[in-house]
């Protein structure tokens, strides 16, 4: 438990956002070295999510995921989402936010998002915000392999 | 003026291409743009209602005119992280 740091580091004033990460990238995520980049004195609490690879899609076997993004509007995407964190909850100290791409195997991680904030409240609250904005304004694509096939996902049409 | 347009997942393998450019007039809109790829590529058509647009690094309307050297981009829908929750669910194949 960490959250008696906050009302002594409050004092210090807002957290800057120029620490913050937004990134694409074709090597494996590491959920200790996310959650290491928005440590804080003044945070007293950290949230990390992290997607993951599940083995099956409406019970079909997945084998493996691919996926790709326009990575510079990714990036310039998910910073807004970062904007939009600081200017809704003033407690949130730092925001952290890395998607791979590539091919990814079950159980691997294809998101991370990591936020830390004075108090949980603020830190759960954005961070779920975060990952249900980046899924949809964020241009990342992922194609599901199976034994038989694969297929885009989001449009099953056609 | 000339536009290049980019294709991203399922419409740049149904187009077998990245990117083509295309001719338009001056102001010429992002329907104006889809048009001209559609008559290229018709295999792209069946997805007009579902296609996102961009230029740079921000979405924009069918309406939006185009300037010289833009890079239009056309997005599926997007679906970044691992859910399995489908903006069409129900839509196809399963």
């Amino acid at each position: 438990m960490t959250e008696h740091r906050a009302s002594r580091a409050s004092a210090s004033g807002e957290a800057s956002s120029s620490a913050d990460i937004f990134r694409v990238t074709d090597t494996p995520l590491s959920p200790d070295a996310i959650t290491a980049q928005v440590d804080d004195p003044g945070a007293g609490g950290i949230v990390m999510f992290s997607g993951v690879v599940r083995n099956q899609t409406d019970g079909r076997p997945v084998k493996f995921l691919e996926y790709e993004a326009h990575a510079p509007m990714a990036e310039a995407k998910m910073r807004e989402i970062g904007d939009a964190i600081r200017a809704r909850w003033a407690g949130v100290r730092r925001v952290a936010m890395l998607h791979r791409i590539g091919r990814l195997e079950i159980g691997e991680a294809s998101v991370l998002i990591a936020v830390s904030a004075a108090h949980r409240g603020d830190a759960f609250e954005a961070c779920r915000y975060a990952i249900d904005t980046l899924k949809r304004t964020v241009p990342v694509w992922k194609k599901e392999h199976f034994e038989d096939g694969e297929v885009w996902v989001g449009l099953q049409g056609g | 003026m000339r536009v290049r347009v980019r294709l991203f997942a399922r419409y740049r393998e149904a187009a077998g291409r990245e990117q083509l450019d295309v001719d338009l007039p001056d102001g010429g809109t992002v329907d104006a743009a889809w048009k001209v790829i559609v008559a290229r590529h018709p295999e792209l058509a069946q997805y007009r209602p579902y296609t996102l647009f961009a230029v740079g690094h921000d979405y924009v309307e069918s309406d939006h005119r185009l300037a010289p050297n833009d890079e239009l981009c056309l997005f599926p829908p997007v679906s970044g992280g691992s859910a399995s929750r489908r903006p069409f669910d129900g839509r196809g194949e399963r």
